[in-house]
Parts: structure tokens; sequence; C-alpha cells
């Protein structure tokens, strides 16, 4: 589905290599610092980066921008939703059609808010979001609510590939394993995703493979059945002696 | 997330609160002059504010597209004059027909909007250095274009038709109400149209609520925002052409200051300058609250001077109040 060849940028990124199947949730475990949110920021275009190719379906792809991104069928929800995943200021509606607002036009201008009121209806039943309608801000909601707007943007722009960097961070233990039954749904369904997390347990119990990252690197790349919190704890110290 | 009722307090940080504000404000202004001057409440008064709304409001159209993506443009005032001065070239040196005339004058103020949004999207100098820049270009092409001399449409009577005759006084004899005031209203019409209904509002919103997430979003960000800067400059086209009718000359000397009184009028009309939030509604009114107080104060025999003084009082008072309003 995606696969990423010798991903470089400056010290942050060295030579990251790994690929990612259909309906495959790929977990990416490493300590703080060890470049998984900039490894997914890099192929959703967020940040340039210096060499390094992507492919999907086979195909080599050229990412420089977030739009290119979503046109390539790559979703990403951040690890800071309030800074980078919402616009606040703006209703749930606005929020859920603002990755796919071509889809909800008219004659290409004209914004189409009664198609994109049932599209965002259908996503707050399908979620479960709870909010009063769907003309609340954004920033009116809880964490957990937040998060589920995001990840019906996401589903509304329909991407094959999505990305999710610390999706529980800051969310409430009933919301958690909505957003863990989500995933498996979402991966069922055929979607593939990559999970970053710095929770083990989350790793462990999500994914089907594990990437683990250290400095910049990726040091091992963990079947269902080689992952412990043993094993991905040795790879994520394990630092490379050339840059000592 | 339980329901909140919807309490007084939350009617108060509601958005519409400022508008309502403001539009009490302006009754009260009304109220006021009218008891304290016969000659403020006339006819021929009230339509002299009319008019001096006219101009000013069309700037402060562009000028709310801009506030809300959080962003500022300076260059209005002179981005006006340089369309007025520019539809003078082409009506009155090179005998263009007028219509060709207005549209190149409102498609000169798009390009120097345009080239504001290059300058702040694409090469990232900040809105209010970029357009201060402008602000500088467009004063000084102006009386380079104009050598200095204002540029009367004296051979083109219907040109100044535009905007100071009166197709109302034409259908209903008696209220010779300007064509200037129904094209300020035509223009906000079509600028609230845009802002609410359209994918470049939307999106004008967006940028200012949250700019990067909304391009983590995939948006364009970057050729939105040159969207609206080149909006913004039709709108001060439309000024200067407006302009130009009015005076039944392009006064190349004119035009420092206009934009201040545009982003003044938007404040008051309870457009946030940290993005995000505002209305062509409140704008409009905003335009009427500064053109009344100028109006009344002057009828009053205030001078000018502290004519100003309160208009910067008011400003202040009013976003005193937005940030009243915000806090928790």
């Amino acid at each position: 589905m995606l696969e990423v060849r010798n991903l470089n940028r400056g010290k942050v990124l060295r030579d990251v290599n790994f690929n990612l199947k259909k309906g495959e949730i790929l977990g990416f475990a490493g300590l703080m610092g060890a470049g998984r949110t900039e490894v997914a920021r890099a192929i959703f275009g967020a940040d340039t980066y210096d060499a390094g190719e992507i492919y999907i379906n086979g195909q080599q792809v050229q990412i420089k921008s977030p739009k290119d991104a979503v046109s390539h069928g790559i979703g990403y929800l951040s690890e800071d939703r309030k800074q980078y995943g919402l616009t606040l200021g703006l209703d749930i509606k606005e929020n859920i059609v603002m990755a796919s607002m071509k889809k909800f036009l008219n004659w290409r201008i004209w914004v189409d808010f009664k198609k994109a009121g049932i599209r965002a209806q259908e996503m707050v039943k399908a979620l479960n979001i709870k909010t009063p309608s769907l003309e609340q801000k954004a920033k009116f909601l809880s964490g957990g609510n937040q998060q589920k707007v995001v990840i019906g943007k996401w589903l509304t722009a329909d991407t094959d590939i999505l990305i999710f960097d610390e999706p529980t961070r800051g969310i409430d233990v009933g919301a958690k394993s909505e957003i863990y039954k989500l995933l498996n749904d979402l991966a069922h369904s055929g979607k593939s995703i990559i999970m970053i997390s710095s929770e083990l347990p989350e790793i462990l119990r999500m994914s089907h493979r594990v990437v683990v990252m250290c400095e910049g690197r990726v040091t091992g790349v963990l079947t269902a059945n080689e992952m412990t919190q043993e094993s991905i704890m040795k790879f994520a110290t394990m630092r490379s002696s050339l840059t000592h | 997330m339980k329901t909140e009722p919807r309490n007084a307090k939350t009617l108060f940080r509601s958005d519409a609160m400022q508008r309502i504000m403001a539009f009490s404000a302006l009754i009260v202004l009304f109220i006021g002059f009218s008891i304290a001057s016969p000659y403020f409440r006339t006819f021929d008064n009230f339509v002299g504010i009319l008019l001096a709304t006219a101009v000013n409001g069309v700037l402060a159209l562009g000028a709310t597209f801009v506030i809300i993506t959080a962003g500022i443009d300076l260059s209005v005032g002179t981005v006006m004059t340089f369309s007025a001065v520019l539809t003078g070239v082409f009506i009155t040196n090179w005998g263009l027909p007028i219509p060709v005339g207005i549209l190149g004058g409102i498609l000169a103020g798009s390009l120097a909007g345009l080239i504001n949004g290059v300058l702040i999207s694409r090469m990232k100098i900040p809105p209010f250095i970029a357009t201060l820049g402008m602000l500088y270009a467009t004063k000084g092409l102006s009386l380079v274009i104009s050598e200095l001399k204002p540029i009367y449409f004296n051979d083109t009577p219907m040109f100044r038709e535009m905007a100071m005759g009166s197709v109302l006084g034409k259908i209903i004899p008696g209220l010779e109400v300007p064509n200037a005031v129904f094209i300020l209203f035509g223009a906000a019409f079509i600028a609230h149209i845009i802002l609410s209904r359209t994918i470049l509002g939307r999106y004008t919103f967006a940028l200012g609520s949250n700019e990067e997430a909304t391009r983590l979003s995939g948006v364009n960000v970057a050729s939105w925002k040159t969207a609206v800067y080149t909006l913004a400059g039709m709108f001060s086209g439309i000024g200067g052409v407006l302009m130009a009718s009015r005076l039944n000359s392009a006064q190349p000397a004119l035009g420092a200051g206009y934009e201040l009184d545009a982003i003044a009028a938007v404040v008051i009309g309870g457009t946030s300058l940290s993005g995000g939030e505002g209305s062509i509604l409140g704008t409009i009114i905003g335009a009427f609250i500064i053109s009344t107080l100028t109006n009344g104060l002057r009828i009053l025999s205030v001078p000018q001077e502290w004519q100003m003084v309160v208009t910067g009082a008011i400003v202040i008072l009013a976003v005193f109040l937005d940030i009243l309003r915000r806090r928790r």
C-alpha cells in the first residue's frame, strides 16, 4: 500500500525504510524525539525532507504539501489536535468537511451546507460524537469528541491511508476504547493505518506489526509474535554507536 | 459534554452580541443627535450620511475579509486612489469608453491586491509590512501617473451620474438618494454572499481561526490567502471608481488615512483582529457609526480635531468591549 524508502531529513530522520500493508495497523513505537512524528509529517507533506522515495500502490509519488498527500489518499491526525487538527473557532460541520470541501460544492464555489450537514450528522452518529448541535464550535467539545471530529474529517475525505499520531492522548477511558474499536473497524474495512503511540500497552494491543525508532532511525520491525514490551524497549534504546 | 442552556451569559459572549451592541450604539447616536440638533434630523442630512459612508463602507468590505484571516491591509486607501487615478487616465486621457475605464480601475485595484497576496502568502512577508509597502508604492504611483494634478471627468458627465445621479429619485420623485449608496449596499450584499456561502468565504474564516490546521487539512492556504487580498484590492478598486465618480475627479493626493477609517469600521462592527470571526453586516454598521459620528459632531460645531479624538475613543471602546466579551 505505502512504501517509504531512504527517507532523510537532516539529523532528524536517517534512512527510514518501512512499508504499510492494506488493512494493517502499523504501530510506531519509540522514545520521545525518536522521529516518529517527523516521519508522519514528512510523508504527509507537512515538513520538507532532504531525500527519500514514497510509493503508493507501487507508484512513486511526489508529496510536497499536505494538499498533495490528501490527493494521494493520505490523512494525518496530529498529536496536537487543538493546534493542528481542528479549526476551533468553526463549527463541527465545517470541521468535518474541511479536508474534502470540494465534495460539498455546487458549481465549484457554492458551499452546499445541506449536504455538509447531512454528512456531519452521519459522522456524529457513526462516531458517537456528543454535541448539542452541528453548529457547536469545536472549541466547546471535550477532548475525546474533538478527536472524533478530526477522525470524522478524514473519514469524510475518504483517504485510504490514515496516520494517527497519539490518537488517545488526553482522552478519557471510555472514548479511548471507542477509538480502539474504530481503528480496528477501519482496518477491517481496508484502510491502512499508521498508529504512533508512546503507550506500549496500546501499541501491543492494537498493532499488527510495529516499527521501532530510535534517534531518527528504524531500529527494528517486529511482527505480532515478536512484539513484547521488552523487545520494543530494546530496539527503542538501540543507539547507534556511530553517533557517539 | 453536557448541553449548556442558552443563558444570558452565553448570549453575551455570542458573536451576534457585538453586532447588536454596535447597532444599538448607532440607534442611540441617531436619536441623540436628532434631539440635539434640528439640522441633523433632515432628509438631506441623512442622505449626506449615507453618501459619506459609501466609499469608506466599500473599502471596509475588503478589509473585513483580510481581518477575518487575521491579516491586515494598510493599502486599501492608497490602492483606492491608484484605481481612481487609473480610471481617470483610461477615461479622460485615453478616451476609453466609461465601462472599460471602470473595469480597468477595478482591475488595477485587484492587481495591487494580488501583489499583496503573493508577497504575504508566497514570500512570507508579514501583512503589516507588505501592505505598508503597497501603501507607499501606490501612493507614489498615483502621483507619478497623474503628474501631481487631479484628473477631471468633465468630458464624460455620465461618469459622475453613476455615483451622484439618483435612479431612485427618478422612480420616486423626492427620494433623491444617490446611486453611490445603492452601490455600497449592492457591494455589501455580494460581499456577504461571498463570505457566508462560498468556499472562499469559509476558508477565510478557517485561515483566521487556525491557518496551520487548515493547511494540514490539505487546503492550499497560500492560494486562498492570495485570493482574499485580491478581493480586498478589488473592493478598493470599486471604492476608487466610486470616489472618482463622486468627486467628478481623481485626486492623487487623497487616500491616506482611509485605510484607518476602514479598519475602524471593521473593528467597531465586531470583527476580531485576532481572526476567525466577523461579519459584513457588522462592518456596514461600523462604517455608519463612524460617518454618523463625524456628521453629528460637525453639525454640533465640534472642531474636526475633536471629532478624530472621539472616533479614536470609540474604536478603543469597541475593542475593549470585545475583549471583555471574550474573557472567561
